[in-house]
């Protein structure tokens, strides 16, 4: 059985990771083509949406009491098996062929061609794989784009809570900021609206500025996170933590009392924006820009916490006082690290508020941002792909458990107290994916060349 | 005069109410240092228990005053149940790890309790059966130094019972070996139990006297506004917590300070919002204010009213 496990491990092991990107949108192609008749063959009644978990949960009965959703239990078991084999026909099987099969071209590809050119070939195809696997259902690429969002918003509540180990539960407080300027901008440039009238630019102009309103929400939300910086030098610890809780009930309250935005009952107009942007040309522009916005965020706090003045921020986690002692100017490296993080709260706000096509105040209250906080401690405090990995799984997660209704939440934040209790340092225990997998295998960085003559010393 | 007069009572009946849940917060953190996120969502149990034996009570028809008592003892004695539970499966395997884990799990706790209660029973509001008569519900007026005042005896009932069990609180901590324990445990956690003192116990105590004031607020709270939903706990217990933070959190006089405190500034922004000078405060601004007021509170002055700053060794 070890053996066994041990080969499947090494046949995996050994494709590239643009191989499987090419396999799963090799596998896209097949559902395209025979998804629906496959579905309907062995009784799926065509694509489900989610590998199936979704419509296997929507077989439970919530609303019977007890036996009724003991009694639906079977029927969802029945469904279970088909929907098994649908993915791995239509997903497994082709990823892996392709991905066995393109293996050694690829090996050859990125271990020749320079690295900033295989790495926007690894970008390019898995926007496109997400973009066809997401065309085929609309209601994929609304979770696509969630996805993405949540990776902002747990990467960037990464820096804080991760990194600088502090404890910040207010992130949508600022995701709040960010969302109500951008879309303000947004609506009023750009469509005819009740509260703004007609449109100021012209459609053309949308496509230029949209990324720009989206870095404006950002600012916005950053300078709202100074109201956490300042009060973040004399507090630490639990008082940080409800400072950063009041701010986010402030914002909230704050939004909630302005009645030309709408106060209680919200904002609307954003789909509108999108019509004009399509209208100019024709592509995903929302996908697109949640994609560049996921990889600007990671790139830059990647950096941030490698350069001087990040490592700064992990100085402050280990201790404090010994960091200033350091010359660590602490009270700069807060205020930017809080900056920075609100910053991305307020970019994913921005996006967030374009997708829904509707923000509310009480979308952005404290179980928003501790469902951030589930992300953080899901995927590790202080790894970056831990939160780029939880924010996934969290959000396909919450997506398929749709049909168990309130209890979904029940579950979340179960899962919350026994990450706590079980596994305090989260998926990845504070290690980076690329400490598991080196890049080299993965086919992200060039081998190093051996230096031949020389022989390694032996210990 | 009368105006003002007739917002104190106001003021000071929402605030023992307020004060009576900032206790609870307080007393945990003065012995655990853990801020017991979790206690607003406890008093929304203690609401919901008082509802289920009040609806029992008055369905066997227990009527004044022993339907209100009983379900005064009973909710405070099963939420106590349930504070205890909690330390005990949640907060107690957590003792020794850090501090920042207690609290996201005791937030996780009283998330969870609040979406277990509204999965199980439903969003729907439910209002507390009648086990007061009607007529203490009924303003009644009086007049003091020539100006009319209306009350209900609802109110000072609220107010009397508050004060009587933050008094019999008082006499706990401060002339019971039980309280003496309690604070020494908060004064040092370390030699403590080298002192023979059954910490564990005296935490659970603990957990019996935040759990049990915070089902009384809850009851009172749904006699007087009969509303009880799961997110109560979130509304009021978020607000007790703000109180008992200006106050001094770990400081008992502080809770009750903070409690009459955050009572007065919510009651007089809605009350003086009645002046047309005054007009753009709308009762929406009550939780702008009391949460810009903590806010200010804790970048001026982290430890409260009375609170004293632990200092950091190095």
């Amino acid at each position: 059985m070890a053996q066994l496990l041990g080969r499947i491990k090494e046949f995996l092991g050994r494709i590239p990771l643009l191989a499987y990107l090419l396999g799963f949108l090799a596998a896209t192609g097949v559902e395209i083509v025979a998804g629906q008749a496959f579905g309907l063959l062995i009784g799926l009644g065509g694509v489900p949406a989610f590998f199936g978990v979704t419509a296997a949960l929507s077989r439970l009965n919530m609303d019977g009491g007890l036996g009724g959703l003991l009694l639906s239990i079977p029927s969802m078991l029945l469904y279970i098996v088909p929907a098994l084999v649908y993915d791995v026909v239509i997903y497994g099987l082709p990823t892996l062929l392709v991905g066995r099969v393109l293996a050694k071209p690829v090996r050859w590809f990125t271990s020749t061609l320079p690295e900033w050119l295989t790495g926007l070939v690894h970008m390019v195809t898995l926007f496109l794989s997400m973009w066809v696997w997401g065309g085929l259902v609309g209601y994929r690429l609304l979770v696509v784009m969630y996805i993405g969002v949540n990776i902002i918003m747990a990467s960037s509540l990464n820096l804080i809570n991760g990194y600088m180990g502090e404890f910040s539960c207010g992130h949508a407080g600022f995701m709040a900021v960010g969302a109500y300027v951008s879309s303000l901008l947004t609506v009023w440039l750009f469509t005819q609206d009740d509260v703004f009238g007609a449109p100021v630019l012209g459609a053309g102009w949308s496509i230029i500025l949209f990324p720009l309103i989206l870095i404006v929400g950002g600012i916005a939300a950053g300078i709202a996170g100074l109201l956490v910086a300042f009060p973040s030098f004399k507090t630490r610890g639990d008082y940080l933590a409800i400072v950063t809780i009041s701010v986010n009930f402030i914002i909230k309250s704050a939004i909630e009392n302005i009645e030309k935005i709408g106060g209680p009952r919200g904002f609307m107009g954003m789909k509108g924006v999108l019509r004009t942007m399509t209208s100019v040309i024709n592509v995903p522009w929302l996908l697109i820009w949640t994609f560049i916005g996921v990889l600007i965020t990671l790139v830059v706090i990647h950096n941030f916490v490698s350069s001087t003045k990040g490592k700064g921020v992990v100085a402050i986690r280990e201790d404090e006082i010994a960091a200033e002692l350091m010359s660590v100017n602490t009270r700069h490296t807060k205020v930017l690290a809080f900056t920075i993080s609100s910053f991305f709260a307020g970019v994913a706000g921005g996006l967030f508020a374009h997708v829904l096509g509707y923000i509310n105040p009480s979308t952005f209250t404290i179980f928003k941002s501790t469902e951030a906080l589930v992300m953080v401690y899901l995927g590790g405090m202080g790894s970056l792909t831990g939160s780029v990995l939880s924010a996934g799984i969290f959000t396909v997660a919450m997506e398929a458990l749709r049909p168990l209704e309130v209890w979904k939440k029940v579950l979340v934040w179960l899962m919350l107290i026994l990450l706590m209790m079980y596994r305090r340092e989260g998926i990845m225990g504070g290690k980076e994916l690329t400490d598991f997998i080196s890049l080299e295998r993965l086919g992200l960085r060039r081998p190093a060349k051996e230096v031949k003559g020389y022989a390694p010393a032996a210990d | 005069m009368a105006f003002f007069f007739q917002q104190l009572l106001n003021a000071v009946q929402l605030g023992s109410i307020y004060a009576l849940i900032a206790l609870g917060y307080t007393l945990v953190y003065g012995v655990l240092l853990l801020i017991n996120f979790a206690h607003g969502d406890i008093f929304m149990a203690g609401a919901f228990i008082g509802y289920f034996v009040a609806t029992f009570l008055v369905g066997h028809g227990v009527g004044w005053p022993w339907g209100f008592i009983l379900t005064l003892l009973f909710s405070m004695a099963f939420t106590a149940m349930l504070g205890v539970g909690i330390e005990r499966v949640a907060y107690r395997p957590l003792r020794t790890a850090p501090r920042l884990s207690v609290v996201v799990t005791a937030l996780g706790v009283g998330l969870l309790l609040e979406h277990i209660t509204l999965g199980a029973l439903g969003a729907s509001r439910r209002n507390l059966p009648p086990l007061l008569p009607e007529t203490w519900k009924q303003p009644v007026e009086i007049s003091i130094l020539g100006e009319n005042l209306n009350f209900t005896w609802l109110k000072v009932l609220i107010i009397v019972i508050s004060l009587l069990l933050m008094i019999i609180l008082q006499i706990i901590v401060r002339r019971t070996k039980a309280g003496m324990a309690m604070r020494a445990i908060s004064y040092d956690k370390f030699a403590v139990p080298l002192m023979g003192v059954p910490v564990d116990r005296i935490i659970a105590l603990t957990f019996i006297l935040g759990s049990s004031l915070a089902a009384a607020a809850g009851v009172m709270y749904a006699v007087q506004y009969p509303v009880i939903e799961p997110y109560m706990g979130l509304l009021v217990g978020w607000q007790a917590f703000i109180a008992a933070v200006v106050g001094g959190i770990g400081d008992i006089r502080g809770a009750m300070v903070g409690g009459f405190i955050l009572g007065f500034v919510q009651i007089f922004v809605v009350a003086l919002g009645q002046f047309p000078a005054l007009s753009f405060l709308s009762s929406t601004y009550r939780d702008l204010v009391a949460y810009a007021l903590l806010l200010i509170i804790l970048v001026v002055r982290p430890t409260g009213i009375f609170g004293v700053a632990r200092r950091q060794k190095v």
